[in-house]
């Protein structure tokens, strides 16, 4: 049967598909136990179905043009979501080209990741309740997914959305005679509570049938607890009416005038209006140098308050401290970063999470003070160690800022338990199409080691030197040279983690270099000239971040601390600034690795990062970057 | 045999009372002849097969068209009001009347809807790839298979929705008999080198498994896909499900048939209709639905490629073997997992490129470069 469909075919030649579609027909005798697979020339098979059907299996074979093809990829990828039951939601990101629809959904869903092509936002029950505390309703939330959404939205999905927009305002946590008390709206809420080992092991009364007492300091524990249980307590417990600071905005600093950007008034808005009927607290997510630090400026100023600010490590805080003394009018000794030996509190304080959690008796002193707003910087950290002892500081407000709080080990969501509702977010792809921020491609250029570094690579397997090795790697400088030479390449910064590196570039290339934050008149000339567009060249070191160069159109990395992604987002903020000009709306980010070494692996992280941020990598080799096959 | 020579072999009391419920017009006293050619004409007249249809009563309609369209009926006794219209003889629908017929009132049985959303179906070959992934990923898995509770609790551990105890076992004694897993002492252990092998034999794979599963151990659902594939002509129809709905041993076989992910089902206006689903129709033509030539693989600049519920199972085979999946769904996403990608074989590699290069919408450069 199988080889007269074969003749068949074959003395019509004009019935089989063209050979350089590669068709492929597979025999199969259905009705045997064990499948035939007879190949019969010329790459052609064929397939006997059990209810006497030919098998053709290469959709190719449908002859289909190019044209006909793309008609169909835009039939079936029509609409911008897809909505899973278990509450991931994936935007096709070439659908959103403006970035509206993201925007939209951060509305009531977090971003996980925006890699190009797939973004994934969670329609966290944290992040619907943080929508029912704005005002958004159920048929809302709803209404636009399934607008939006490729398939149809479950029932069982829709009830989880309602049910968590719903739970707002059910409980409440306030402090009563040195004791937390927990108010719910139902007893269902309470005994679901008393059902759960962890939290009936911490009750010390129940005062009514919709209420429970715990000690005051197992308010992080409880709160952990229903963050499990998918519960949400609008807490006003750690309440206090915080000192009164004058504080103003200067309309201009150094660099020029001073006003928020529109977004950046909204974050602050949106957190002065909504905050207060949930107890004060509240989350904003921005992005990498989008300006957090100056929404948290501006809501010192609007609440007038005393203010706590607690960063991740030293640089943070001096960055802060920096800030502060540059665009707002307080005295210098009415701000301090407080240390282990110097326990003395001031209007603004600035505090490492570490210096605040690892030391009681810093944490005792912060907890006694009687703040009027509590800022989390790199709020995402929040979760790690004991740093969540910190949201028991007592104050009028409380506000988290952060990047994201997608973390590895998933807990970013906690934040919001722990501190408020998401009153704020803004997408790096909104602040792009709204001109905020330049777009940044990065480049990654593998450079391949000379024959002698390799050699000398292979043969030590310490990693501190091979590190060394690879950022050091003089082939590097070809890649330089020929970017530096490309006319598209109008404002260059040159970066170096390696000083010795940057002092080798600067010697050769007799570019300016500036490898101190302590700047003498000349170097404050070349930032200038630079900065005003007389000069096209700068170089610089890790002191990078608390320089003022602005309107970099190409930055160069020439060496790296390891896998900071810290450091990666920095360099990214240099060419992604709009600075005072805003002339470009494009900028580039060529990153020199040695390929086959270990900063090859390194940079991998950094960039994986960087990659779920939104930001764009085209890797490259030395070769074809020489040939000029990016051309921006 | 023809209409005519139905009528010829009828006496002419007969054949007057079809004339006289067909409501023809006749002289004084019709001759037999007269009658044999008026009836022959009438029934054969395309414009007249809807004036019958719409005077015979419901089930004598359901009737008639799960004869017309699935070539069986159990409503034998509604077909005697079909037979006083002279559209059955001996049980039988004559050959030229009933091709009219067909052609005639397949508007009432096919249907297309334009603005549908599909609904999300995990196919028993999808669900099959995970459960064989999982197994292949274990050293060994402690299991007897015919313990209810120990293949509950296996249920649990694969997590799949739509998964039961009944499917498990099918699937699990599928692979034994291929000897893809031994099964010793309630020790279940994966052959791996047979496992990869498998996956890669597609689609004999997706043949095999489909043959062992429904067509031994379901002939309803067999019988319901080969009768859903004659009169499913575009991919795009549905059909009138209540007609299809006394195939198989029972009532429940449609339902039963869509938890295979091979029919798709759906209550629109008060009809109960049904279609094959892309696999289904595969499975069922034995050619690949038109959709599936598409590029319908998306792969994201973080290493995941997200496939369509409704895409070639070709792709969702080749990325259960590669990948890792980490949600199902509209989408089954996978981790194509960076760091594992760059330690395969270069002829993995190219084929993993070849895949994405053929089956993805678009490529991040990334992406193809690390492939590279």
């Amino acid at each position: 049967m199988v080889i007269g469909i074969y003749h068949r075919l074959k003395s019509n030649p004009s019935r089989l598909p063209s050979h350089n579609l590669k068709c492929y027909w597979l025999c199969f005798f259905f009705q045997k136990k064990t499948p035939l697979t007879y190949g019969i020339g010329c790459k052609i098979y064929l397939i006997v179905l059990p209810f006497g059907q030919i098998l053709r299996l290469e959709p190719k074979a449908y002859n289909l043009t190019e044209n006909a093809l793309c008609e169909r990829v835009i039939e079936m990828f029509d609409k911008p979501l897809v909505v899973h039951e278990d509450r991931t939601v994936y935007l096709h990101e070439w659908l959103d080209d403006e970035g509206k629809i993201g925007q939209q959904l951060t509305d009531f869903a977090d971003i996980i990741q925006a890699p190009e092509e797939v973004f994934t936002f969670k329609l966290s029950p944290y992040a619907l309740w943080s929508a029912a505390a704005k005002g958004l309703k159920a048929d809302y939330v709803i209404d636009i997914l399934q607008s939006y959404s490729l398939n149809v939205i479950s029932e069982s999905l829709k009830g989880k959305i309602r049910c968590n927009i719903e739970e707002f305002n059910t409980i409440q946590l306030s402090q009563v005679n040195e004791k937390l008390l927990l108010q719910a709206t139902s007893q269902l809420i309470i005994d679901k509570l008393k059902n759960d080992e962890a939290v009936a092991a911490i009750i010390i009364e129940e005062p009514t049938i919709t209420s429970l007492l715990f000690d005051l300091e197992k308010r992080v524990y409880l709160k952990k607890a229903l963050f499990r249980l998918e519960l949400f307590a609008v807490d006003s417990s750690t309440q206090c009416p915080g000192e009164i600071l004058e504080l103003l905005l200067k309309n201009a600093t150094a660099s020029g005038p001073l006003e928020l950007k529109s977004y950046q008034k909204e974050a602050v808005e949106r957190f002065t209006q909504f905050s207060p009927t949930v107890g004060g607290g509240g989350v904003i997510i921005m992005p990498p140098n989008s300006g957090k630090t100056l929404v948290g400026l501006k809501l010192i100023e609007t609440l007038k308050t005393s203010t706590l600010v607690l960063v991740e490590n030293l640089g943070s805080a001096n960055s802060w401290l920096e800030e502060i003394e540059d665009k707002t009018d307080l005295a210098h000794d009415s701000v301090v970063i407080l240390f282990n030996e110097q326990l003395k509190s001031k209007p603004i304080t600035i505090c490492t999470y570490k210096n605040a959690t690892e030391n009681s008796e810093i944490l005792h002193h912060l907890q006694d003070q009687n703040w009027g707003l509590v800022i989390y910087d790199d709020a995402h950290k929040l979760p790690a160690g004991k740093y969540d002892q910190t949201t028991n500081i007592s104050s009028k407000f409380k506000v988290a800022f952060a990047s994201t709080l997608a973390r590895y080990d998933e807990k970013g969501n906690i934040v919001f338990e722990l501190v408020g509702p998401k009153w704020y977010e803004v997408l790096p792809r909104t602040l792009e199409s709204g001109g905020y921020l330049k777009a940044v491609r990065c480049v990654e250029v593998k450079v391949p080691f000379s024959e002698s570094d390799k050699e000398k690579y292979l043969n030590d397997s310490n990693a501190a030197f091979r590190r060394n090795l690879s950022n050091l790697n003089s082939r590097k400088l070809e890649a330089l040279e020929y970017i530096r030479r490309q006319s598209w390449t109008q404002q260059l910064l040159v970066v170096s983690y390696r000083d010795n590196l940057a002092a080798v570039i600067s010697k050769m290339m007799g570019i300016p270099i500036i490898k101190t934050t302590n700047l003498s008149s000349e170097q404050i000339k070349f930032i200038e000239d630079f900065n005003s567009g007389c000069s096209s060249e700068i170089l610089t070191t890790s002191v990078v971040e608390k320089l003022g160069i602005k309107d970099v159109n190409v930055l160069v990395a020439t060496s790296y601390e390891k896998g900071s992604e810290r450091e990666e987002y920095l360099r990214i903020g240099k060419v992604a600034g709009t600075g005072t000009k805003g002339a470009t709306k494009e900028g580039y980010m060529y990153s020199l690795v040695t390929s086959d070494s270990i900063e090859e692996e390194d940079y991998a992280r950094r960039r994986k990062k960087l990659i779920n941020y939104g930001y764009r990598y085209l890797p490259l080799s030395l070769n074809d970057l020489l040939q000029g096959r990016i051309v921006p | 045999m023809k209409l005519a020579q139905h009528l010829e072999k009828l006496d002419t009391k007969l054949l007057g009372s079809i004339a006289t419920k067909l409501r023809i017009k006749s002289i004084d006293i019709p001759t037999r002849s007269f009658l044999v050619f008026s009836i022959n004409n009438y029934l054969t007249d395309f414009s007249k097969t809807y004036w019958i249809y719409e005077r015979i009563g419901h089930e004598s309609r359901i009737a008639l068209l799960q004869v017309l369209y699935t070539g069986k009926t159990i409503y034998e006794k509604w077909l005697r009001e079909i037979e006083e219209y002279g559209h059955i003889y001996d049980g039988v629908i004559p050959e030229d009347l009933k091709r009219i017929l067909q052609e005639n009132l397949k508007k009432l049985v096919v249907r297309q809807l334009p603005d549908y959303r599909h609904k999300v179906l995990d196919s028993y070959f999808a669900m099959t790839l995970r459960i064989l992934k999982m197994i292949m990923l274990e050293q060994k898995i402690k299991l007897d298979i015919s313990n209810v509770k120990n293949l509950k609790k296996l249920i649990d551990k694969i997590n799949i929705r739509n998964l039961d105890v009944v499917l498990l076992k099918k699937v699990l004694e599928h692979f034994i008999a291929l000897d893809l897993m031994s099964y010793q002492n309630k020790l279940l252990i994966p052959n791996v080198i047979a496992i990869t092998e498998w996956f890669e034999s597609y689609p004999n794979n997706f043949l095999k498994f489909y043959h062992s599963i429904i067509q031994h151990t379901s002939p309803g659902i067999f019988e319901l896909l080969k009768a859903l594939g004659e009169i499913q002509e575009d991919i795009y129809d549905w059909m009138e499900a209540d007609i299809f709905s006394a195939l198989g041993r029972n009532n429940l076989t449609i339902e039963k048939c869509e938890r295979t992910g091979l029919v798709e089902t759906v209550q629109i206006s008060g009809q109960y209709l049904i279609q094959l689903t892309n696999e289904g129709w595969f499975l069922t033509k034995g050619v690949a639905p038109i959709s599936w030539s598409n590029r319908n693989l998306l792969v994201s600049a973080a290493f995941e490629a997200f496939i369509p519920h409704h895409d070639d199972p070709r792709v969702l085979n080749f990325l259960t073997l590669y990948g890792t999946i980490k949600n199902t769904g509209y989408y089954s996403v996978f981790d194509l997992e960076l760091d594992k990608l760059l330690r395969t074989s270069v002829k993995e590699k190219k084929a993993i490129r070849d895949l994405l290069e053929s089956k993805a919408r678009y490529v991040p450069e990334i992406v193809k470069y690390e492939l590279r």
